[in-house]
C-alpha cells in the first residue's frame, strides 16, 4: 500500500461526508478513480456510514430527540437512559447479565456493519467510551496527555513554525488569518 | 431491549467518531470527557502504544515542555496545529524534514 493510500484512507469518511476542502476532495476523488484498493475501502466505509445513519435515526426516535439536534444532547439522553440504574441494590445483581447483553448487541451490530474479523478493537474502544468497560488505567491517569496528543506529537515543528514554514503558501501560516 | 440500546449506542459512537480532523479535547480528565472525546482519546492511546520506545520518550519530553508553557503560548500552538492539519502530507513531511535538518538529526 502506498503512502498516499494511507492518507486517502484517513480522509475517506470526510470525503464521503462532503466535508473536505475542494482541493483535497479533488485529490481524493482523482486517487479513487485510479486505485482499486481505495475504491474498495470507500465502498465499505459508505456501507458502514449508512448503517450508522440508520442507527442514529433510530436512537433519535427512541429517545424523542430530533435528528437535527446536537449530538451531545442525544448522548446525554443515551447515557441517562441506558446507564442510569434506578434499581435498588439487591436488583443490581442483574447488571453483569446486562453487560453480556450489551456485548452480544455490539457484536451483532458489528457483524451487520461488516466489521467482524476486520478491526475488533473498535468494539472494546466503543464500550470503554460509553462506560460499559473500564478503560486502561494509564489512559485515565494520562487523560490530559492524550487530550493534547495531536499538538504534543507535532510540538517540535509547531514551536518552530515561523522559521520552518518560510516558502510555504501564505494561507498555511496561522498568523495570516488562518486561525 | 438492552441489546437494542447497546446497538444504538455503539452506532452513535461510530457516527460521531468517524472522520474529520483530530481535535483537542477541552476537558482534561477522563471523567469530564464526553463519550465522543473518550473514543478519540482511546484511539490516540492505541497510536501511542504502537510508537517505538525512542519516539515515546520524545513525546513524553514534548508533553513536559507543553505543560510548562503559558496558556497564551498553548493557544498559539493550537492555532498552528489547525493550520498543520490543513496541510497536505507532502508539505507536512517537508516541514518535518526542515526541522530535522536544522536539528542535525538523521
Amino acid at each position: 500500500m502506498r503512502v498516499f493510500c494511507r492518507w486517502v484512507e484517513r480522509e475517506v469518511t470526510a470525503f464521503l461526508d462532503q466535508e473536505l476542502p475542494s482541493w483535497r476532495w479533488r485529490l481524493v476523488s482523482h486517487h479513487l478513480e485510479r486505485c482499486e484498493h481505495c475504491r474498495f475501502v470507500a465502498a465499505e466505509t459508505a456501507r458502514v456510514i449508512e448503517a450508522q445513519r440508520i442507527a442514529f435515526c433510530d436512537a433519535a426516535e427512541e429517545f424523542s430527540v430530533p435528528v437535527s439536534t446536537n449530538l451531545d444532547s442525544l448522548w446525554k439522553k443515551l447515557e441517562d437512559e441506558v446507564f442510569a440504574d434506578p434499581l435498588p441494590l439487591g436488583l443490581r445483581l442483574g447488571w453483569p447479565i446486562k453487560r453480556i447483553g450489551y456485548a452480544i448487541g455490539v457484536a451483532l451490530f458489528l457483524v451487520a456493519a461488516g466489521y467482524a474479523g476486520r478491526d475488533f478493537d473498535v468494539v472494546e474502544r466503543a464500550l470503554m467510551a460509553i462506560g460499559v468497560v473500564d478503560p486502561p488505567p494509564e489512559v485515565v491517569q494520562s487523560a490530559e496527555f492524550f487530550c493534547n496528543y495531536p499538538v504534543i506529537e507535532e510540538l517540535d515543528v509547531l514551536e518552530h513554525w515561523d522559521r520552518l514554514s518560510q516558502g510555504l503558501p501564505v494561507s498555511a501560516t496561522p498568523e495570516n488569518g488562518h486561525s | 431491549m438492552g441489546i437494542v440500546r447497546s446497538i444504538i449506542a455503539t452506532g452513535v459512537v461510530f457516527t460521531v467518531s468517524a472522520g474529520g480532523l483530530a481535535r483537542l479535547c477541552p476537558a482534561q480528565s477522563w471523567r469530564e470527557l464526553s463519550p465522543r472525546e473518550r473514543y478519540e482519546v482511546l484511539r490516540r492511546y492505541e497510536r501511542y502504544k504502537q510508537e517505538p520506545e525512542q519516539r515515546r520518550e520524545r513525546l513524553e519530553e514534548n508533553y513536559q515542555r507543553w505543560q510548562q508553557l503559558p496558556p497564551e503560548e498553548k493557544e498559539k500552538l493550537r492555532r498552528r496545529l489547525e493550520s498543520w492539519q490543513e496541510l497536505p502530507p507532502d508539505k507536512r513531511e517537508e516541514l518535518r524534514r526542515r526541522f530535522q535538518d536544522r536539528q542535525g538529526q538523521p
